[in-house]
């Protein structure tokens, strides 16, 4: 029924680390419900491929290359890397996002810090 | 949004010689509350005397100390009315933009900046002052209204020239040195301008205000090359032009 092989088993770990770790930070709230879909997302694709095509009952690769010939793919193997690549392109986009908005908010707080500063500097002068 | 519509006509100044050094602006009647900012990065040996100088002209001066590691805090506490001091090093676009929260802040109707390098002679700050007065937004100090900026090299003279074409093309101005650091403002246009890059925020915010149809004018400055704190390489110079399409698009789209 099974014809597991070592790459099987990575890609089952690997999608089990990642439903781990996304469901450990979003129930410490130190992420978002939209970056927890997404992680478990990969996770759950991850063990879907990984079981799936470890089954030997079910040709999940054969079915995905079926299915995905009908949108002009050549090959399945094709279509998984081209999907994956969109996938990846998509979690760089984000995190280039994100990257940004957190540098422009430290610049914020670096110029709040300073003029909070200069406010309780210029307030002691007056005092004086 | 802008707050005076119809603003677009640059009024360039011939030069002059007229300073009028004997008279600080805030004791004359024009009854501006003037700001004079002075964005430092290791400046200690000038600002000491850019800061005394400056407070002849002005009512307040204020040093924007960016992270220096020079000393240029400390000795900017002796001389000035007040220091802001950043934590952290963010470039002389958010040295500036911090200043001008100072001036908004504490709304003051003017806003005068002022490189701490001594590039820039505070006897001019009156001459800014002025075209303030008859109705100017923000007035630019422009070394090629005379003849300082035949001492530049011919690649940073070609550098500032390019890019001041690129911006009176975009934004259908008429000034002369887009990229000086010598600048007057109303706090009215200040607080409605958006927080520019922390490079070439001169180009951004040029573009900004002329595109809010604020009135932008230049009058003549001496500004020698010689300091510390000019430098405009070849390699500055390479690098200018994806940022300067990153800023073009930035204003053009988003402001």
């Amino acid at each position: 029924m099974f014809g597991f092989s070592a790459i099987h088993v990575i890609g089952i770990v690997a999608g089990l680390a990642l439903l781990y770790q996304s469901y450990r930070l979003v129930a410490a709230r130190k992420e978002g419900i939209f970056e927890f879909l997404l992680w478990a997302g990969f996770g759950v694709g991850l063990l879907v491929i990984s079981i799936g095509s470890a089954l030997e009952t079910v040709d999940l690769l054969a079915a995905l290359e079926g299915g995905l010939s009908a949108l002009g793919f050549a090959r399945g193997t094709d279509s998984i890397f081209f999907v994956s690549n969109l996938l990846l392109l998509f979690v760089v986009f984000y995190t280039y996002v994100q990257l940004v908005e957190s540098r422009r908010q430290l610049s914020d707080l670096t110029q709040e810090l300073a003029l909070l500063r200069y406010d309780l500097e210029q307030r002691t002068d007056d005092e004086d | 949004m802008a707050t005076q519509s119809t603003r677009t006509a640059t009024d360039n100044d011939t030069p002059s010689d007229d300073r009028d050094t004997a008279r600080p602006m805030h004791d004359r009647d024009t009854e501006l509350s003037v700001l004079a900012i002075v964005p430092a990065y290791n400046e200690a040996g000038t600002i000491a005397d850019v800061v005394a100088e400056t407070s002849r002209y002005v009512d307040k001066v204020v040093v924007i100390d960016d992270a220096s590691t020079d000393g240029t805090e400390s000795r900017a506490r002796e001389v000035a009315d007040g220091v802001v001091s950043h934590p952290r090093n963010m470039g002389v676009g958010g040295a500036v933009h911090t200043g001008y929260l100072v001036g908004v802040r504490e709304e003051f109707d003017v806003v005068v900046q002022i490189d701490g390098d001594g590039q820039h002679d505070p006897a001019d700050i009156p001459r800014l002052l002025e075209r303030i007065a008859d109705g100017a937004d923000m007035v630019i100090g422009s070394r090629f209204l005379n003849d300082s900026y035949r001492e530049y090299s011919l690649v940073r003279r070609a550098g500032i020239r390019f890019f001041t074409w690129e911006v009176n093309a975009l934004a259908g101005l008429d000034i002369t040195d887009v990229t000086s650091g010598f600048r007057a403002y109303t706090t009215a246009l200040l607080a409605d301008l958006s927080r520019p890059e922390n490079s070439h925020w001169a180009l951004e915010q040029t573009l900004e205000a002329s595109r809010k149809g604020y009135r932008i004018v230049e009058v003549s400055t001496p500004m020698p090359p010689e300091t510390d704190g000019s430098q405009f390489d070849l390699g500055t110079f390479l690098k200018y032009p994806p940022r300067m399409i990153k800023t073009t698009m930035k204003v053009l789209l988003f402001r």
